[in-house]
């Protein structure tokens, strides 16, 4: 088991946004959350990291975990391979070939377009070699070839791991193995 | 691929992190140094005729010291706060590194900030040194003493909507009592005072750096740790 959600629920004010979620991921799953804007997908993603705390239930994973999130910020006065030396990756150069972001690898982040952001997120989080990955509306704000490197990272990553993303995307949703709509 | 697990690692990442940046953006280094000239150029004028005693010249130093470590030291925390990058921190390091590593930093930067602030006042002022060392010393202890009340005060408030403002309130109680202890130092390396005293003062202001590396890394645990 890589993660497991029991009873998770996030209040903010009055509102629920989400409650009495239950679910586990295994190895080899790519769990897709879906649902219309405001469903809570995005919250429920930085709860499942820790990035949020639970209002209810509980969550246990493993650690260390992966998280690229659409709203994660990157530091504008380094560069893709500062963030990555910074989370302590052994090879900066490999991280960023992987993702199509070698060629930008001394540029600082405050130079890069939304599509390189998101690229960078995703090797930041794949440098930490986790168990687990969580991805936000991965492919949103990527080209054709950027969803193409999204889609092949996912399918090796769940050869040894497990893969929770949020996303409005049809096509993400052929890769996924399951699917949990948040409404 | 290796996770560098080590607090003093990771430390020492964040910190050069901070210089980085700092490097590329300095727009702390440069409003602490804007204020150090601005006001030690102010007194130097105003004490044209007469030089102050070491009483006075001790008071005026603490507050400059004070007052350009307040303003410009918060920036390394509070800016991840508003840049939204403290979560990108989060995700990779231990809050007690995170803590480390900014403390260290801040820690240098306001030594860098008070030997240069004091040589030009000293020079703009035409003050005497009768005891450098002791002087030397005491900006060390006073730079370790104001970056753990502020750095600690810092990570209290992020979050908050009135930071800035916040971070200068709630390091108050911290800093009256490091202004006397300062005071009481500088005042014996211009020539007054009781060496006794100044040696006291010394370790007071060491003690209050202690007090927040001692009570940071369990309050950055409380606030950043994830759960």
């Amino acid at each position: 088991m890589v993660f497991k959600a029991e009873g998770v629920g996030k209040q903010y004010g009055e509102r629920w946004i989400f409650r009495s979620l239950s679910f586990q991921v295994e190895t080899g799953t790519v769990l897709a959350l879906t649902g219309r804007n405001g469903s809570g997908k995005s919250t429920l993603l930085k709860c499942i990291s820790g990035l949020l705390p639970l209002t209810e239930g509980s969550v246990e994973r493993e650690e260390p975990i992966g998280f690229a999130g659409l709203d994660l910020a990157l530091y504008p006065t380094l560069s893709g391979r500062e963030h990555l030396k910074l989370f302590g990756a052994v090879d900066p150069d490999k991280e960023l070939e992987a993702v199509s972001l070698l060629h930008a690898a001394d540029l600082v982040t405050s130079g890069y377009s939304t599509g390189m952001r998101a690229r960078l997120k995703l090797a930041l989080a794949l440098s930490q070699n986790p168990k687990l990955l969580i991805l936000d509306e991965p492919t949103a704000a990527l080209d054709v070839e950027g969803r193409k490197i999204v889609e092949n990272l996912i399918a090796k990553h769940r050869e040894n791991g497990a893969v929770i993303l949020a996303t409005n995307v049809q096509e993400d949703l052929g890769y996924a193995t399951h699917e949990l709509n948040l409404g | 691929m290796p996770r560098t697990n080590s607090i003093w690692a990771e430390t020492q990442a964040i910190f050069q992190k901070e210089i980085t940046s700092e490097l590329r953006n300095s727009t702390g280094f440069w409003s602490a140094a804007l204020f150090a000239l601005t006001t030690v150029s102010a007194i130097g004028f105003a004490s044209a005729r007469e030089k102050p005693g070491p009483e006075l010249a001790a008071g005026i130093l603490t507050a400059v010291l004070l007052f350009s470590g307040v303003s410009s030291l918060p920036r390394s925390l509070l800016v991840e706060d508003e840049q939204g990058t403290l979560e990108l921190l989060r995700l990779r390091f231990e809050p007690e590194s995170i803590y480390y590593g900014k403390l260290l930093f801040v820690t240098a930067m306001q030594f860098i900030n008070s030997f240069v602030l004091c040589m030009l006042y000293i020079a703009f002022a035409g003050l005497s040194v009768v005891h450098p060392g002791i002087l030397a010393l005491g900006l060390v202890a006073e730079s370790v003493a104001i970056s753990g009340a502020v750095v600690l005060c810092g990570a209290v408030v992020m979050g908050a909507t009135s930071r800035w403002l916040l971070v200068g309130v709630l390091s108050m109680p911290f800093l009256l009592p490091q202004s006397a202890a300062c005071i009481g130092v500088l005042r014996y390396g211009f020539g007054a005072g009781f060496s006794e005293t100044a040696w006291i003062n010394i370790g007071s202001l060491f003690g209050f750096g202690l007090l927040g590396i001692a009570i940071g890394p369990p309050l950055a645990r409380a606030l950043w740790k994830r759960p």
